[in-house]
């Protein structure tokens, strides 16, 4: 068995806000193996997308990381900062959260990437898109040649006056160098854009939003990540589109090998990209496990109710769906309690889901794991919970 | 194609109709910025929905689907008045739409209500919900306050809310409750009729599941009659007793659920049902078409067939020996030309010129007659000739581009020159 590029261990983010501590993230592993796609997947509100920002540590204020480890696999790396942050290298392995912030910033783009959800408000307006993806271009240029000089903005050799005139108007002028351009071009060909030439020198608006986003995939393959991440890439799209998009990335992956990290609310999406998913309800993964063992043999009540609440677009409508009962619950930590957080949904909830919630079996032996004791302890009816239970407190329907 | 359709869906569907659509078109014109003026340059309308004819029958769901941009939300609009049409008529109830005034007006928007896609912006934030689902019983003067009030908390309670949240205020409430809220407000007044529009696009899945259960039991139990817009096919399938497939501002498919989704006739709702991932262990392997190409602009839709621009079917000339994949690049040089869409590099011989073009547009090997063709177009570009240029790939034309094709006025009618 290969060795995980990338090994997520109680990943804990929780913001600090005025009205309370709100636990986004609690207690998440994952792990992710070279030139595999896998998926988190899971409703608004379930964490999916502040995981993914704490992984690339781009959580802002007033959210914190506060606990777990992120340990990313690349003996180069590894070997480079051994001597400086000994505490942080295992082995391969290089904890990113025991390191220092710039040492994590160095490895964006180069180890990490991430596409965003709107392609049309991740992109300046005001600045050509060519401009754009060159200067990601640069930035990694100058981090491989110029490792200790990358957070300077320092301007290209042959800086002029006049490219510092321009640059008061185009901030991009005096820094971008002309191979850099070129490469740009070469990324928007790669992307499927046609007649790359003439939309380098083109703005956001002259892009349709499929176009935008393959742009922006452009962006983040400037640096040959080893991993990217994907937050909904297709959720803005129209599905003829979003097919476009999605064909893309798996092209790509077969040719460069990166390993995708793929966040979506589309369980179809899931099945179409990912090998393995792992399902998020309220901070937490509730279940992983291969696309096989989500979709046909799907095991903590959750994920048994997200799957039966999507129409079939391939039988006859007009049955009943079965959707779960209730809503979202908060994440403010004062109203979380320590009870299982789909209790209040769930048709199986017990006593001791109350008392004292099942914990995802962690040891890593199977792959398929649930956080349920339905699937470890099977239902005791005799424990169910009176029909009714959560009424007082104001659940709907 | 509008009174050939019109009557055929009148005769075929047999029930009896409530809302008829006839041709209808709503243009948003834009004013001519500066610019426009100093230049003389014409600004063209928007053409959201460009001549579409249905008819809904009293107590069934009409789909409408399509992808953003296609005009449905504007149609469902038009439909009930609340944009004025730039040419048509609707008729509701045997009575034309956009020629009632004062009392008869008064009923009608009484009769057709509508449901909105976001639940965070249609519910005012200042309002209690009960004054909120109220307020269309206040201003139609229906009954006693005290006889409004108890009808508004009948309301609540029918759509699955308590009656004692009354007097809460919208932001008390999640996504899928306001969106309940919503519901509640469309049918205070008993309406016969209902637009749908995207009732469930800003919800969670399990959400809406809930909320399209509750507006199926709803139907049943009024009798109400729905137009439900989504961009959500299998939204569309589970609710949708006929639907009509819209694309640039024309419907180009319609007819009973069950034979749209599993015998498509028009490539785009082929493309369309193939392009949406299935939440299946056997979706990986799955084979799809992708089709090529975004929609293009609605201010100057294609000539002929609107989804020419992309269709994996557009037709070659009868005598033409030519595959679909070269046919599919040259049409799309072919467009580029049209829109002067190459830039030309100033100083580059024009051999270099047509060789750069070439290797720029074309990406699999063509047959001599096809190769040369392109070259003498592109060496007319070379030199600044944009019409020759045209009139040298004028042998390619399609008569998917020379003539717009009508729905054919079946049940399942479909507008495509291949059948």
């Amino acid at each position: 068995m290969v060795d995980p590029i990338l090994d997520i261990e109680g990943l804990t983010t929780r913001f600090f806000t005025g009205e309370g501590q709100i636990n986004a993230v609690s207690d998440v592993d994952l792990t992710i193996n070279p030139g595999e796609t896998v998926g988190v997947v899971g409703e608004s509100g379930s964490g999916k997308s502040v995981t993914a920002l704490s992984i690339m540590d781009l959580v802002e204020d007033p959210g914190k990381i506060t606990a777990g480890t992120v340990r990313y696999r690349n003996p180069e790396f590894a070997a480079s900062i051994a001597e400086r942050h000994p505490d942080a290298v295992d082995g391969d392995y290089v904890d990113l959260l025991a390191v220092p912030k710039h040492v994590r910033r160095s490895l964006r783009g180069t180890s990490f990437s991430m596409i965003f959800q709107d392609p049309e408000s991740s992109f300046n307006p005001s600045i050509t898109v060519g401009e754009q993806i060159a200067e990601a271009v640069e930035v990694q240029r100058r981090a491989t040649t110029r490792p200790r000089s990358v957070s300077a903005r320092s301007t290209r050799p042959e800086y002029r006056f006049s490219d510092f005139l321009l640059s008061t108007v185009f901030p991009s002028r005096g820094y971008v160098s002309e191979s850099s351009k070129q490469e740009a071009i070469s990324l928007l060909e790669q992307v499927g854009i046609p007649d790359p030439e003439e939309r380098v020198g083109q703005y956001p608006h002259e892009f349709s939003g499929g176009m935008l986003q393959r742009a922006m995939v452009a962006q983040a393959l400037a640096g040959e990540p080893d991993v990217l991440i994907a937050d909904e890439p297709t959720t803005a799209l129209d599905v003829t589109i979003q097919a476009q998009v999605l064909e893309l990335l798996n092209d790509l992956q077969a040719e460069f090998g990166m390993s995708i990290l793929l966040i979506t609310h589309d369980l179809g999406v899931v099945a179409r990209m990912c090998e393995r998913v792992g399902v998020m309800y309220a901070g937490k993964i509730v279940e992983r496990g291969t696309v096989s063992d989500i979709f046909d043999t799907p095991a903590h009540p959750y994920t048994e109710g997200l799957i039966g609440s999507i129409p079939d677009i391939d039988t006859p409508g007009g049955n009943r769906l079965q959707p779960i009962a209730g809503n979202v619950p908060s994440l403010l930590d004062s109203e979380m309690g320590t009870r299982c957080a789909f209790a209040d949904r769930c048709p199986k909830a017990m006593q001791r889901c109350l008392d004292e919630p099942s914990e995802l079996d962690a040891s890593g032996s199977q792959s398929h794991t649930a956080q349920c004791y339905l699937v470890s302890d099977g239902y005791a009816e005799e424990e169910a919970l009176p029909a009714g239970y959560f009424e007082s407190s104001g659940g709907d329907s | 194609m509008s009174t050939l359709e019109h009557n055929n869906a009148d005769t075929t569907s047999g029930g009896d109709t409530l809302v008829s659509v006839e041709n209808l078109k709503k243009y948003f014109e834009t004013a001519p910025g500066f610019l426009d003026r100093l230049f003389g340059d014409e600004t063209s309308p928007v053409r959201a929905v460009d001549g579409v004819s249905f008819d809904v029958i009293r107590g069934e769901t009409l789909g409408l689907v399509g992808e953003s941009g296609c005009g449905k939300s504007t149609t469902g609009e038009t439909v009930l008045r609340l944009q004025e049409p730039t040419d048509g008529s609707v008729t509701f109830n045997g009575e034309p739409v956009f020629e009632l005034g004062g009392a008869a007006l008064t009923e009608f928007r009484q009769r057709a209500q509508i449901v909105f896609q976001d639940p965070f912006s249609s519910l005012d934030p200042r309002q209690t919900i009960g004054a909120t689902v109220r307020q269309p019983l206040d201003v139609h003067g229906r009954g006693t306050l005290d006889e409004r009030n108890e009808r508004v908390r009948n309301l609540l309670e029918r759509v699955g809310l308590s009656a004692d949240q009354f007097d809460r205020y919208p932001h008390e409430f999640s996504g899928g409750q306001r969106q309940r809220i919503g519901i509640a407000r469309a049918l205070a007044l008993d309406p016969d009729f209902v637009v749908l529009d995207e009732p469930t696009s800003a919800l969670d899945v399990s959400v809406q599941a809930q909320v399209l259960n509750l507006l199926d039991e709803l139907q049943t139990e009024f009798g109400l009659t729905y137009l439900l817009i989504s961009h959500d096919l299998s939204v569309i399938r589970q609710v949708c007793d006929r639907v009509a497939v819209m694309y640039l501002g024309e419907i180009v498919e319609m007819g009973p659920i069950e034979e749209i989704f599993t015998a498509p006739r028009h490539p785009y709702t082929e493309a369309l049902l193939d392009s949406v991932p299935r939440p299946t262990t056997e979706e990986a392997q799955r084979d799809i078409t992708v089709i090529s190409g975004d929609v293009p602009s609605p201010r100057q839709p294609p000539s002929g067939c609107r989804f020419r621009t992309r269709c994996p079917h557009i037709i070659p000339p009868d005598e033409m020996d030519i595959d679909q994949q070269s046919y599919r690049a040259i049409q799309t040089i072919r467009q580029r030309i049209d829109d002067r869409a190459f830039t030309i590099p100033e100083d580059a011989s024009v051999e270099t010129t047509v060789e750069q073009l070439y290797d720029r547009t074309v990406d699999s090997p063509l047959p001599a007659v096809h190769r040369e063709r392109l070259e003498t177009a592109f060496e007319s570009i070379a030199e600044g000739k944009w019409d020759a240029a045209a009139d040298a790939m004028s042998a390619y034309t399609s008569i998917c581009e020379r003539s717009n094709p009508e729905l054919d006025g079946d049940t399942h009618s479909a507008a495509c020159h291949l059948d």
